[in-house]
């Protein structure tokens, strides 16, 4: 099967481009054992022959800022992971998680089921269950033996 | 400024520990949680991303000056589906930290909010007490 991860299109924004890079590289010499995020959210995909199961992990999101569509063969994540709050004087010591808007899509080797898509939010989990829209399903197809008996 | 809270010997996969905790059929994968640390006059905030980790799972303790935090996810795998993608391998979250200044262990207060577990820490001011010299 073959899934496709389509890029993240943040909008252009050269300073949270440099932010990353920033903390990119900060990250590269400080947390060398950290687990590298280079998708927000991650996924995790796994499939059954009919339907898929993806894992978002969004931790911290708010259920209200989860934006998730899906359309044909392609379902999108999108969202804010909006900034915290601090009080005024906070020094900030160490920020490695990501924060803003995300976004990302995946696409699927069968046409979506829309209307029968189940999501459920646990601890910052996302659960998806993809299932194959009914008439994208292969049909089986019955074969006639046409051996004559003469 | 230093940093008041400081990493503490960053070892990702503790192999001994995970030979000891786990069957041989495969080994515990463990990962450092990303986290964020702010600091206030009075307290400490160290926020921890545990995606999928349930409040029962995260163990947090406070030992000589250094602060353990630990969440074990319970994967949600099926087993009857095949793993296509998978970007997060976590079994274990674990990290710890030095604690650069003294704390209030007995106030340290920690809520577990949509898969981030936000520990707060008291700072408390170390006592300074004058000893007198006395002379014969």
């Amino acid at each position: 099967m073959l899934y496709r991860f389509l890029e993240n299109n943040h909008p252009k924004n050269i300073w949270r481009d440099f932010d990353s890079l920033n903390d990119a590289i900060t990250r590269s010499f400080l947390e060398q054992g950290t687990q590298q995020t280079s998708h927000f959210p991650q996924l995790n995909v796994y499939t059954k022959e009919n339907e898929a199961y993806v894992q978002a992990f969004l931790p911290g999101v708010k259920i209200e800022d989860i934006d998730l569509t899906a359309k044909e063969n392609v379902l999108f994540i999108k969202g804010n992971r909006k900034e915290e709050k601090l009080a005024e004087g906070t020094e900030v010591h160490i920020r490695e998680m990501f924060q803003g808007e995300f976004s990302r899509s995946l696409e699927f080797p069968f046409l979506i089921d829309a209307e029968n898509i189940k999501a459920d939010f646990k601890d910052g989990v996302i659960g998806i269950l993809v299932p194959r829209r009914e008439d994208d399903k292969p049909k089986k197809i019955t074969i006639q033996s046409s051996q004559t008996n003469s | 400024m230093s940093v008041q809270i400081e990493e503490k010997n960053t070892s990702n996969l503790t192999q001994k520990e995970n030979e000891k905790q786990n069957s041989p059929s495969r080994r515990e994968r463990v990962y450092n949680p990303l986290v964020n640390v702010y600091e206030t006059e009075k307290e400490i905030f160290l926020h921890a991303e545990m995606p999928g980790v349930a409040e029962s799972d995260i163990e947090l303790s406070i030992e000589k000056g250094i602060l353990y935090l630990e969440g074990r996810r319970k994967n949600s795998e099926q087993a009857s589906a095949k793993s296509e993608h998978v970007e997060n391998f976590v079994d274990v979250y674990k990290r710890k930290f030095q604690l650069g200044k003294s704390v209030d262990v007995d106030q340290t207060k920690a809520e577990l909010s949509n898969g981030v577990l936000k520990i707060t820490l008291v700072k408390i001011e170390p006592i300074k007490k004058k000893i007198e010299i006395r002379s014969n």
